[in-house]
């Protein structure tokens, strides 16, 4: 066992940690395989339903996604989304194409209960309906 | 009352008692250095590495420390190592981190019973899965505890399995990284 010249650490020392090395690189690139937010063979899936309501009508779609996924992977899983990140969360501020003013914004509910937490951050559970209401309810801007 | 010729120094002390205690406090000055250290790169390599789910180090720092410097300083790295890195991950602290904390303190006090039955890397390997076993139990035992109460099922449990094979292994690749530098760090010093 050759040590290493100047240190204590031997040539089998070094061995171990660049094997090591590999190890977690191959494990974490393992991981991109999983894939949380679609749905990955083997998956269970859960059916949720979604409603994006605005002065011109409702749609109601009932949508698939994978176990763990949030309201936001719902919503652009079906919808052309955008939203502005915030420290607490991503803020939805345009529905296909409809964005926030002064006056209007989107509001969300899951089971007619409005959460706390921002639309990335609340994991859906089979069965739960999600509403998206273009509304006048609170200033926006 | 008679001078001292003499400054008293540490060198002139008598024997008993006080040169051992210098002794035991620079070792220990120097485990706690060390423990620092690793739980602090465990930290910090958790809050880089928290895009890739499962991944990460503070189980093997805790079991290593566990190891070799025993079931307190084990227990305290892996309890601390994750209470402080929570603030640093998406997610943050919640009723989670109980759990978490208790997984990971399991998992340096099983070090620490493996260090018992030998040094050699069978029982350090050994014990790397026994720990992060330990911490699954405890992590998912408090998920499904949770999901319960909030009415969710035991397939949350079933869904765990592929993270908790990637827990395993990237945790025995943290751990040959430990065991490979435990000499050159001396971890393994007493």
């Amino acid at each position: 066992m050759a040590v290493l010249e100047g240190s204590a650490w031997t040539r089998t020392d070094a061995g171990w940690v660049v094997g090591g090395l590999v190890v977690i690189v191959l494990v974490a690139a393992g991981t991109t395989l999983l894939d949380t937010t679609g749905t990955t063979p083997g998956e269970e899936t859960v059916h949720v339903g979604l409603t994006v309501q605005t002065p011109d009508g409702i749609e109601d779609n009932t949508v698939g996604v994978a176990e763990n996924a949030t309201v936001f992977d719902v919503l652009n899983a079906t919808h052309t989304v955008s939203y502005e990140q915030y420290s607490f969360g991503k803020l939805v501020t345009g529905i296909d194409g409809r964005e926030q003013n002064q006056t209007h914004g989107w509001l969300y509910t899951v089971n007619n209960a409005t959460p706390e937490t921002a639309v990335d951050r609340f994991t859906v559970s089979s069965g739960d309906q999600i509403r998206f209401r273009y509304t006048t309810e609170q200033a926006f801007e | 009352m008679g001078s001292r010729t003499a400054p008293v120094t540490e060198t002139s002390l008598p024997d008993v008692g006080g040169t051992d205690a210098t002794e035991d406090e620079v070792t220990t000055r120097h485990t706690v250095m060390i423990v620092s250290a690793l739980t602090g790169t465990g930290i910090v390599s958790r809050a880089l590495l928290q895009s890739f789910p499962s991944v990460e180090p503070l189980i093997a720092v805790a079991v290593a420390i566990g190891f070799y410097k025993g079931p307190r300083y084990g227990i305290a790295a892996g309890a601390s190592g994750f209470y402080l890195s929570n603030f640093l991950v998406y997610g943050g602290q919640g009723p989670w981190s109980l759990f978490q904390l208790l997984g990971a303190g399991a998992a340096g006090l099983i070090g620490a019973l493996g260090g018992r039955f030998g040094d050699g890397r069978v029982v350090f390997f050994g014990s790397m899965i026994a720990g992060v076993f330990g911490f699954e139990l405890a992590v998912n035992a408090g998920s499904v505890t949770m999901a319960s109460l909030f009415g969710g099922g035991i397939g949350m449990l079933v869904a765990a399995v592929p993270f908790v094979v990637i827990h395993l292994v990237s945790t025995c690749g943290f751990g040959m990284m430990l065991y490979g530098s435990a000499r050159g760090i001396g971890l393994d010093q007493d």
